[in-house]
This record gives C-alpha cells, structure tokens and sequence, in this order.
C-alpha cells in the first residue's frame, strides 16, 4: 500500500508531518503558488517558489516524494491563451528544476502539456477531472496520464473500479476520506468556486459559501448521507488492494497538523477505533455532532461491494445510520450521545 | 466573569437540545456568541443549521421563547431577536438576539423586515 497525504503549505507542518510519517507514506502534497493557478480546495498556506524548493530538498532528505496540486476545475479560458500557456510553462518549467516529483492537474489540456513538456514530472489526474468510467480513464490515460485519482463517486462501485483496472495501465489512486455527498448536485459549482477564490485577481466577494453551507445542513437534516457518502474506512483498504488499487490519498489539506496526522495513522494501521467523523474531511464540522462507532461499520463493505446505487429500493445505508449514528448532546456541562433514533422523529 | 463565560456552553446546549425536541429532527447549534458590536449594540448569536424558513413559520413561539430564556440567563435584555437565512436559498443560518444601540433601533426595529436575509422573530 502507499499512502498519499496532505500538507497545509508552512514549513512547520512540513517537519511534523515528517516527523509523525508511517512507513506507508510516499508522497506527500500541498497546493502551488496562487499566483499562477487556483486550486481545487480551501489552501490556508500556498508556499511561493523559494518555498516550495526548500521542502523539496527537505522531503527528498526524509526519503518522501514531493506532490503539488493545481487543480482548479476553471482558469476562465487563460490556459489557452499565448500568456497563460507562457505563465504555465514557465512556472512547470520551475518546478522541474526544483525536483517535484508530481503534478496533480484536474484540466485535460495541462495533462497533455506537462506530458509533452515536461517528460521527468510524474502527471497526476486530480479527482477534480471526474475519472468515473473506463473509457474516461483511457481518455486520460491517452493525454499522457502517469497516475488518475478516480472520482470519489465510484468508491463503492467495484464493478467501475475492476472495469477501469483492466483497460489502463497507469496508477490508480482513491481518495478515502474526502467524504463529500454522494452525487453532491453542489459539486462542479463548489470546486469551480474554489478555482478562483483560491487564485488572485478577480476574487469574488461572496456573501457566503453556499455550496458548504447546504451541504452541512442536509447532512444534519439527512444523517443517512454520511453513511451513503463514497469514504473508504481503513479496514476496508484490502478489499481495493484485491483489485490492483492500492495507492491511497486522504484530502484535508486545510486540516490542522494533528489531524492530519491521526488519519495518516489510522489508514497506516488500517484500523481505527473511535468515531469515524474524526477521520473525515469535509463534514468534520459535524464531528461534534455525530458520533458514528467505526467499528460497528465491519463488514458494511460487503453490501456495498455489490451495491446498485438505487438507495429509494434498497435502505441499507438508511437502516444503518438509524442503527449505528449517535447525536451529542450537551447539558449540565458534559457532553453525551444519544442515539439517532431517540433524536429524529421519522 | 467566569460565570457568564460557563453559561455560554451551558447556553449552546440548550438551544440545541430544544429545538431538537420540538422539530423531532436533528438539529445542529454550531456556535453560540456572546457579542459587543462597535455602534453599541450587544447580544447573542447562535450559528445554526438544519433548519429552513418552513421551520422558522411552524415553530416561531417556540424560538421565541426559548431565545428569551437563554437571554435571561445570560443577563441580556434583547430589544429584537431575528433569524438570518443565506440570501436567496431557504437555509436559516443564525439566530440572534440583540440588545440595540440607538442608531440600529432605528435601523433594524424600525421595519417589518429591515433586511432580505433577515426574520424578524420578536420585537420588544
């Protein structure tokens, strides 16, 4: 198994990520410099070049692997122009001088350009790009892809994943933990979002971040969504690895140190004991909401490994949030958990 | 001091833990704000989510008194309580009650609804 993991950007971070590193990590990742190019997700720290070139020196000396991201789902059109194509080869350009070892992009004109251009830098498919069947996979795979991390939708549909095995020939990476809704109506918009807020100029002033807010509130209103959500608890890592996948990715870029750290060690040791919102990304808003015993979930991959995906026939997900979710409740200044049931009135 | 500051937590519960059982639904009270503004206002804010404007229309009595029972707890005397949704969707995203300045009685108290996002709850 190799481990992919994420860094918020600051140097600090950097030497107790690697401090804390399992011997199953082999890259590790973190955003590029805004100046040139969004990113897909929250970046609370994007290190400019001098930066970058220190960590990588730093990585390599601890026997890791370098990734950085750039995967904006729009750049408005500027990739495709005589300044934009000059802004990023110049700044690919850089980057392979430095040593980076990958490049994660979600834009199909980037795959192909880094591949052409930029021969020694290991070309990654962000999530971000939608990989969701075997004939996207190949499409890819066709620009010059050396890696795809699949989109998170087909997490739990065995079928796609065994189907995508057999058709590329590249690295497949799953993203375990990022947690967002199943078939989230909100994703495209929110990522799009992300892409320029994440870059300079032009930054939208917004009111709120819609997309997150109403996600929040329909996990809260719907707990059932956590359980259908496509995470991959790290018991069930095996159940991939039997398929030819057993690169793993866990998001939370914009996580404290700490928590990095934990759900490192909780996919290291494929096992973690305690509640599972603590391990996921984007609902951890809800960890002191919900509680949900990971280990009561052994054996839940069975139903989904030969899941259909028609959840208005089938209830499984349902059924097991009922069983297994507990709300917090706080009163007389201690904090306790009460089960769903007793809380939703259905 | 410390006594209003152990309140607040106490506070955050118990909204939550109320409005849960009059919804029959869970409910989630993110944050609870114990707030002096610049202008001179002060109040309460509670981050909330779970709840839409349907909620707010069923169930105003109950918000209204359990917000005038925690503002009494906490000392505070509200001149106007409000929920704040997200502009343009049905989300509820706050619940305040305020303690006004003179600049915002007559700013906020003065309307029906003094703003597009906001739902006027209570007024004194």
């Amino acid at each position: 198994m190799k481990l992919i993991i994420p860094h918020p950007g600051h140097s600090l971070a950097l030497e107790e990520i690697c401090k804390e590193a399992t011997e199953e990590v082999d890259e590790i990742y973190m955003a590029g410099t805004p100046e040139v190019l969004g990113s897909g997700r929250v970046t609370l720290h994007a290190p400019l070049l001098d930066e970058i070139t220190e960590q990588t020196q730093y990585i390599h000396d601890k026997k890791f692997k370098i990734g950085i991201v750039m995967n904006p789902s729009c750049m408005g059109g500027q990739h495709l122009t005589s300044q934009g194509y000059n802004m990023f080869r110049w700044y690919f350009g850089k980057l392979s001088e430095i040593g980076v070892d990958s490049v994660t992009v979600a834009e199909p004109y980037l795959v192909e350009m880094l591949t052409k251009e930029f021969p020694d830098i290991k070309v990654v498919v962000s999530v971000i790009s939608h990989v969701d069947s075997p004939e996207r996979a190949r499409f890819f795979e066709e620009l010059g892809a050396d890696a795809i991390t699949l989109d998170t939708n087909i997490n739990r549909d065995f079928e796609i994943l065994e189907g995508i095995r057999e058709v590329v020939d590249c690295e497949l990476r799953l993203l375990a933990n990022e947690a967002c809704l199943y078939k989230c109506p909100f994703r495209y918009s929110h990522f799009n979002l992300f892409s320029h807020m994440t870059a300079l100029g032009n930054r939208p002033n917004i009111f709120s971040d819609y997309y997150y807010e109403k996600c929040i509130s329909f996990r809260v209103r719907y707990p059932e969504l956590i359980i259908k959500s496509p995470w991959i608890r790290p018991e069930d890592l095996g159940a991939y690895e039997a398929l030819g996948i057993d690169c793993f990715k866990t998001s939370g870029r914009a996580n404290t140190i700490r928590w990095i750290t934990d759900c490192m060690r909780a996919y290291s040791d494929r096992s973690y004991d305690g509640n599972l919102m603590d391990i996921l990304d984007c609902p951890s808003e809800l960890r002191d909401m919900f509680y949900i015993p990971n280990k009561e979930l052994d054996g839940v991959i069975k139903q989904w490994m030969t899941c259909k995906k028609f959840c208005h026939k089938c209830g499984f997900c349902k059924a097991t949030a009922q069983r297994i979710i507990r709300i917090f409740e706080f009163t007389d200044m201690q904090r306790k958990t009460l089960p769903l049931r007793e809380v939703q009135v259905v | 001091m410390r006594d209003l500051l152990d309140k607040i937590p106490q506070s955050r519960g118990k909204l939550e833990s109320t409005i849960r059982k009059f919804k029959g639904a869970p409910v989630y009270i993110i944050e609870l704000k114990v707030f002096g503004t610049a202008c001179g206002c002060i109040g309460m804010l509670a981050d909330v989510r779970g709840l839409q404007i349907e909620d707010i229309e069923v169930y105003q009595e109950h918000f209204v008194a359990i917000l005038s029972e925690i503002s009494r707890y906490i000392g505070l005397k509200p001149d106007l309580m409000y929920a704040r949704t997200l502009p343009g969707s049905f989300e509820v995203v706050a619940f305040t009650a305020r303690e006004l300045c003179s600049r915002c009685k007559n700013d906020l108290a003065s309307f029906e609804k003094p703003r597009p996002d906001l739902i006027i709850l209570n007024k004194a």
